[in-house]
């Protein structure tokens, strides 16, 4: 099981988005995926059209009191499945704080889901908080999507440094740009040099685009309805490196 | 997507008198049932072809097994216990357990399988729609699998639909509400059967069983006798196809059982049939054993090479002598293959079932009874056997062991001929006297033959230059081994025999015939 992480500092910038859409690639291409959307804004889960609800909330799943395949929801979509929002994960710094060494909480939560999963992505809050740290730490892959400006770049070398100094197992850290606009100037030139003097950065480049707005309206991943959109193609790529990072085995696609 | 084929519980199905009244559509019906808490939508629809496996005598069901072969999805499946056992498959059937690929089921199928091949013995087509069944949010929380299907082959049948209610994982109690719901406001009714289930009970798949009036003790014995020689010519039917086609070794074993216990009959109660009829086909019975016999003989050294090698001192010595059995084998089996499918033999059994028929229409002897013909031909048959165990000496030839097996045989065919007319436990207490004997008797034979057998193989090879000295050591290791099973064998027999035959063993066959 790999755990891959879509996660920024900053809000609004397609960390939801993404992990939605990878997260119905994954399960389509055969891979047994679970989505946790960590965001108590509950995002994803409006996409996928699940409450945002965990029985007993935030303490009871980090306590280990409510075992996480219980709170576990199917979507729409085969081979992939949600684990809610709720509201009381704003909380749940608190509730990892009280868990022997608190870093560490969520990897150990993950493990037992590995004979269920082949792959679960955390949809995670905009924060630097302990929530994000467990983040960092239960996953093999943190995807972190770059508006292209000046910040963006700057904030993204920020959490590079927070993870080379991350004790113990790193995850691999890999950037890509989000809401592209081919229009500006500056989006284009930075697009041009950073993955060039960064090799943490991807070339990739999901572009700003109204079928990407469309989800929340549709309430389903962009693939499933907009599949030769340029977005779309360009959440494939997006796909298709982080297989290769991951080296994830080939999986079969026909139906479970 | 799950098909109905592979599906758990629950399932729903229409009832025979639904069926009839026309095909209901699906997606209105649901919709109908399920209003106004759920909207229904198709999402997608697929055939599936299954091709339904067993071993010819259904081992694999006896062992709670359910294996079919999807070519669509190039995949085994295989389903026991409620579990389900999937791996990849290409290529045809029938097949032996040993020649699929490794995986999962192929381990499972093995040992029950035995050395009999897997041979479809059904063909059905499914074609399942799936419906999402939607909450007010528009959210799928059940997935109704929708399925009409049809046995291909052997026979061309219609199956009842089927309805699979697929619980989404966090939604098992919307599941249950659109179970209920359908149960209530529409003709589908729960059902236990699985896919296979429901395939096996077809009618179209019972065997063709012979007509076979069995014995009763009244019969006349001619009627008994024919009535019995027809079971065993039925035997020959069933087993002549998976010979010629060489499906595996047991077709033939058990088409040379019916054609022994044939020939013991006619043997032994021959005489109570028309004049002529028993000394018209005996040649042709005698035939049918020596054409197949050198098949059989070296079957039986394939089957047993491995446990043969493993009693030498250099089992990959042995792996010419494998290949060279394996080459004669082809070539006999060409032969039997040709004698089968020869007019000779097609005459034999069309007028071989068409006299038996005519005894059956007009029995002759009806002044003698089955019961009286069994009382005094196991008297007779068993007297032979403890006069054949009486000469029978440390130093008597080997002929005389022979024939002493030989008569314990027909005493074990007679018996089975008359079994239903025996006391039952008299039966196991006589069973159990010659069963040891005949063990023994077997393996004097059995050493005896392959010892001999084996030093004409080894001449063969050295002839044919295909030999080379670490294989004839070999052979002549084995050869020594069966020598001194059949010397065990004697010596336990001399110093023995009576206490199968002896007035212990007379006194059960008294009380076998008494009922």
């Amino acid at each position: 099981m790999k755990v891959i992480a879509s996660y920024n500092l900053k809000g609004g910038v397609g960390k939801t988005t993404a992990a939605v859409n990878l997260a119905y690639l994954s399960a389509r291409q055969g891979r047994r995926t679970l989505l946790w959307d960590l965001d108590p804004q509950g995002a994803a889960t409006y996409l996928f059209r699940v409450k945002p609800r965990v029985k007993g909330g935030s303490p009871k799943l980090v306590r280990g009191s409510r075992p996480m395949l219980d709170a576990i929801k199917a979507t729409d979509f085969i081979g992939l499945d949600l684990l809610p929002a709720d509201f009381t994960y704003r909380h749940m710094d608190i509730d990892l704080n009280d868990r022997p060494k608190p870093q560490r909480t969520l990897r150990r939560l993950l493990s037992p889901l590995a004979t269920d999963y082949d792959v679960v992505i955390l949809d995670t809050p905009p924060s630097l908080s302990l929530v994000s740290e467990n983040v960092l730490r239960a996953s093999d892959l943190v995807l972190v999507p770059l508006i292209p400006t000046v910040l963006s770049v700057r904030t993204f070398e920020q959490l590079a440094q927070f993870t080379a100094e991350l004790k113990g197992r790193k995850p691999k850290l890999r950037g890509y740009f989000s809401m592209l606009d081919r229009r500006r100037k500056l989006h284009q030139e930075i697009l041009a040099e950073l993955p060039a003097e960064n090799r943490q950065v991807s070339p990739i480049a999901i572009p700003s685009a109204s079928a990407v707005e469309q989800m929340s309206v549709r309430r389903e991943p962009l693939p499933a309805y907009a599949a030769k959109s340029p977005a779309a193609l360009a959440f494939g790529q997006l796909w298709d490196e982080v297989v290769e990072l991951l080296k994830l085995p080939a999986a079969d696609p026909s139906p479970h | 997507m799950p098909l109905n084929v592979i599906f758990d519980p629950p399932i729903l199905t229409l009832s025979a008198a639904d069926e009839r009244r026309g095909a209901p559509q699906a997606e209105a019906l649901l919709a109908e049932a399920l209003a106004p808490s759920y909207t229904v939508a198709a999402e997608s629809t697929r055939t599936e072809i299954v091709t339904h496996l067993d071993t010819v005598d259904g081992r694999l069901h006896a062992a709670g097994i359910d294996l079919a072969h999807l070519p669509r999805r190039r995949r085994l499946l295989a389903l026991t216990d409620g579990q389900r056992l999937e791996q990849p498959v290409t290529g045809t059937w029938p097949r032996l357990a040993t020649e699929l690929p490794a995986g999962e089921v192929t381990s499972l199928v093995a040992e029950p399988s035995w050395i009999r091949a897997l041979i479809p013995y059904a063909t059905t087509q499914a074609e399942t729609t799936t419906y999402a069944i939607r909450n007010g949010d528009g959210k799928t929380v059940v997935r109704a699998h929708w399925t009409t299907g049809s046995l291909t082959k052997p026979a061309s049948v219609e199956l009842p639909v089927r309805v699979g209610i697929e619980t989404l994982r966090g939604y098992g109690a919307e599941s249950e509400r659109v179970r209920r719901a359908l149960v209530r406001n529409t003709p589908l009714a729960p059902t236990d059967l699985s896919w296979f289930a429901l395939v096996r009970g077809l009618p179209a798949l019972r065997p063709a069983v012979t007509q076979r009036f069995g014995m009763r003790p009244d019969q006349a014995a001619d009627f008994a006798v024919a009535d019995a020689l027809l079971g065993y010519l039925a035997e020959l039917d069933a087993t002549v196809e998976g010979i010629v086609a060489d499906v595996d070794s047991e077709f033939l074993h058990d088409f040379r059982v019916a054609v022994r216990r044939t020939r013991s009959v006619l043997k032994l109660l021959g005489d109570v049939l028309p004049a002529g009829l028993a000394d018209q086909v005996v040649p042709e019975f005698r035939w049918l054993g020596e054409v197949t016999t050198p098949t059989r003989d070296l079957d039986v050294y394939l089957l047993e090479l491995d446990s043969l090698a493993a009693t030498v001192t250099h089992p990959d010595d042995l792996t010419t002598f494998g290949e060279y059995v394996r080459e004669k084998r082809t070539t006999a089996q060409k032969a039997l293959a040709k004698a089968l499918r020869s007019r000779r033999y097609t005459d034999l059994v069309t007028g071989w079932r068409r006299a038996l028929s005519e005894v059956i229409a007009h029995p002759s002897h009806a002044e003698m009874t089955a019961a009286a013909l069994a009382e005094e031909r196991l008297h007779t048959n068993f007297r032979k056997c403890r006069r054949r165990a009486a000469k029978i000496t440390a130093e008597s030839e080997s002929e005389l062991i022979h024939d002493l097996r030989k008569a314990c045989k027909e005493m074990r065919y007679l018996m089975e001929v008359f079994k239903p007319l025996l006391d039952k436990s008299a039966y196991k207490s006589v069973l159990g006297d010659f069963k040891e004997l005949q063990d023994l008797l077997g393996e004097f034979q059995d050493g005896e033959v392959q010892a001999v057998a084996l030093r004409q193989f080894a001449q063969e090879m050295v002839d044919a230059g295909k030999v080379d000295a670490n294989a004839i050591l070999a052979m002549g290791e084995l050869s020594g081994k069966f020598e001194a099973r059949q010397r065990a064998a004697r010596e336990t027999l001399t110093a023995h025999h009576e206490n199968y035959l002896g007035a212990k063993a007379a006194k059960h066959v008294d009380r076998l015939v008494s009922a």
